[in-house]
């Protein structure tokens, strides 16, 4: 019993990482339809901007999580500017121009990050000693700690966005009816460039938490981490905000669990078989809406 | 007469090869109750998406009082003044009435993202001042007491009811109406006609489509007839009713055609080629 909570508490805070990851996938599809693939880079970014404030300023953990998300923020804006905007203008692109220009995107971005810093890992240097509490049985460190509250208090205050602020509200209008909403004056470029940039931010902070824990952060690191959130914004139901958070935190359990099953060399592999068992059979996922097609 | 506050002048839209809207002038003059109808597929919402900027004409110029909407996006609309209702109901069907009618007002909000996420008192200010007009729109199409209810629940006249509320919020000068009546049964479009005229009534200028010629020819102050994108008739509601070219277009050359048809299969034989007949070339 004590083991398994142990492992409900890892898993947690792995799925915290791929939960504030999948948040950008979920609300990119939920607006326009896109997979945005270039948000794993974007959370390497994140890593290594932290990783960049503490090593060149001596930031502290709060100043490199702000900076990492500030930086992201821009990052994803210049993404879709760049990568996505001039294809949605453009009346001969299909969607699948626009997947493509995303792989493009993730692609050059991490090579960017190679031609910049280089191939290797680089540890996070410590920011805090790190302490264990043990609570019934299950310990539980301050690392993890961190991550599952800074997780914790972004998710909720998103939810408060999108719930209460007119731009949350628009962005919600924008995601039923593109052309109504821009009707009634919702500005749709700004409220997609908005989107990007939240869930840039989410990514970028979500990379600092997991440059501290894992204490490692590379070029590639994006690619694994950005395939397993959109694993779990599809186990959650694309689209649905509540449901990526259930589906980011799920998979961090599943592939916890699976690791404490004997089984780590099929760790990365948990992932990919629930999101081919998803979309066998339930393609809308555990809380999305099933789409139907007006005629 | 009044000022006019909606011009096209010779607009012409083409999809390829088809012209869905060919070379149409008209008006919409201040305080009035325009209508435009026509057999379906005649061009009448193309008009709409033409004047809304979701389409861009060929040809021609869309004025509105004196500034051109030739190249203005869809967004920038609500803020000139313009709002519309659709044909096929587009409610944001997960968000609650009120909600739904407070998209219909955000042209209006001016505090900027950080206003609303912060909750400065400026924004504090707004939102409150446009919630209680999101209440009187939502009060003047009779809906206010279900205000928290999803639109998707709500039957469907009430439906088309939201529209209507949603677009007033934004306080247009020009309200544009893509079949309100469609789908209601009679009561409600006699209650639709008296909330119409109530709404012209405000000040609001009224543009509507709608293939109901009961409510058509009861409320409209003038009505305008396209028929294959073209405009055949243009008057106040007993001239159009009368117009020879109206009458045609609605009920068809069918007694002609029906002639056609059928002297071919009658005249076939021979009898036909001896009574040199106009048709016996065919």
């Amino acid at each position: 019993m004590a083991q398994f909570l142990q492992q409900m508490v890892n898993g947690l805070a792995l799925g915290s990482i791929y939960a504030l990851i999948a948040l950008g996938y979920t609300m990119v599809y939920g607006i326009i339809a896109l997979i945005n693939f270039a948000y794993g880079e974007i959370y390497m970014f994140g890593a290594f901007t932290g990783l960049f404030l503490v090593l060149t300023w001596k930031a502290n953990l709060y100043l490199a999580i702000f900076g990492a998300m500030a930086f992201t923020t821009v990052l994803g804006l210049v993404v879709e500017r760049v990568a996505y905007r001039p294809l949605r203008r453009s009346r001969n692109a299909g969607r699948l121009s626009a997947l493509i220009s995303a792989i493009g995107a993730s692609i050059f971005l991490s090579t960017l990050m190679v031609l910049l810093h280089g191939p290797a890992t680089t540890g996070f240097p410590t920011l805090f000693q790190n302490r264990n509490f043990v609570l019934g049985g299950a310990s539980i460190s301050l690392y993890q700690i961190l991550i599952i509250g800074v997780s914790a208090l972004l998710m909720v205050g998103l939810d408060l966005f999108v719930r209460y602020t007119k731009t949350g509200r628009a962005m919600r209008a924008l995601s039923q009816d593109a052309d109504a909403a821009a009707l009634m004056g919702v500005n749709t470029d700004l409220m997609i460039a908005i989107t990007f940039a939240i869930g840039s931010a989410l990514a970028g902070a979500a990379g600092v938490l997991a440059g501290i824990y894992f204490n490692a952060v590379q070029p590639y690191m994006g690619l694994m981490a950005g395939l397993k959130a959109f694993a779990a914004a599809v186990l959650g139901g694309i689209g649905s905000i509540p449901g990526a958070v259930v589906g980011g935190l799920l998979i961090g359990l599943a592939e916890i669990m699976g690791v404490a099953a004997k089984l780590s060399d099929w760790k990365d592999a948990f992932a990919f078989a629930i999101l081919i068992l998803v979309l066998l059979v339930k393609p809308s996922g555990l809380l999305g809406r099933s789409i139907i097609k007006k005629v | 007469m009044s000022e006019t506050i909606l011009d096209l002048q010779d607009v012409t839209l083409r999809f390829g090869g088809l012209v869905a809207v060919d070379g149409v002038s008209m008006d919409v003059r201040q305080g009035e109750i325009r209508a435009l109808i026509g057999p379906n597929g005649a061009g009448k919402s193309t008009i709409f998406n033409l004047v809304t900027g979701v389409y861009r004409p060929n040809q021609g110029t869309i004025r509105f009082g004196e500034r051109s909407l030739n190249g203005v996006p869809p967004h920038r609309l609500a803020g000139l003044g313009i709002a519309r209702t659709f044909q096929n109901i587009r409610l944001f069907s997960s968000l609650s009435l009120m909600e739904n009618v407070l998209i219909g007002a955000h042209s209006r909000g001016r505090s900027g993202l950080a206003g609303a996420v912060f909750r400065l008192p400026p924004f504090r200010q707004e939102e409150e001042n446009l919630s209680l007009q999101a209440w009187e729109a939502l009060a003047f199409m009779g809906l206010d007491q279900k205000a928290g209810e999803l639109a998707k629940n709500l039957p469907y006249g009430e439906q088309r009811r939201l529209e209507i509320a949603r677009a007033l919020v934004s306080q247009p000068r020009l309200l544009l109406l893509d079949e309100p009546a469609a789908g209601m049964n009679p009561q409600e479009k006699s209650a639709l006609m008296e909330t119409i005229r109530r709404i012209r009534d405000t000040g609001i200028t009224v543009f509507l489509i709608e293939h109901d010629m009961r409510v058509v020819m009861g409320i409209s102050d003038r009505v305008a007839v396209l028929n294959y994108g073209k405009k055949i008739a243009d008057g106040l509601p007993a001239e159009v009713r009368e117009d020879a070219g109206v009458i045609e277009a609605y009920l068809g050359t069918g007694g002609k055609r029906e002639r056609r048809r059928t002297r071919p299969v009658v005249a076939l034989p021979q009898v036909a080629l001896e009574g040199g007949a106009g048709h016996a070339g065919n």
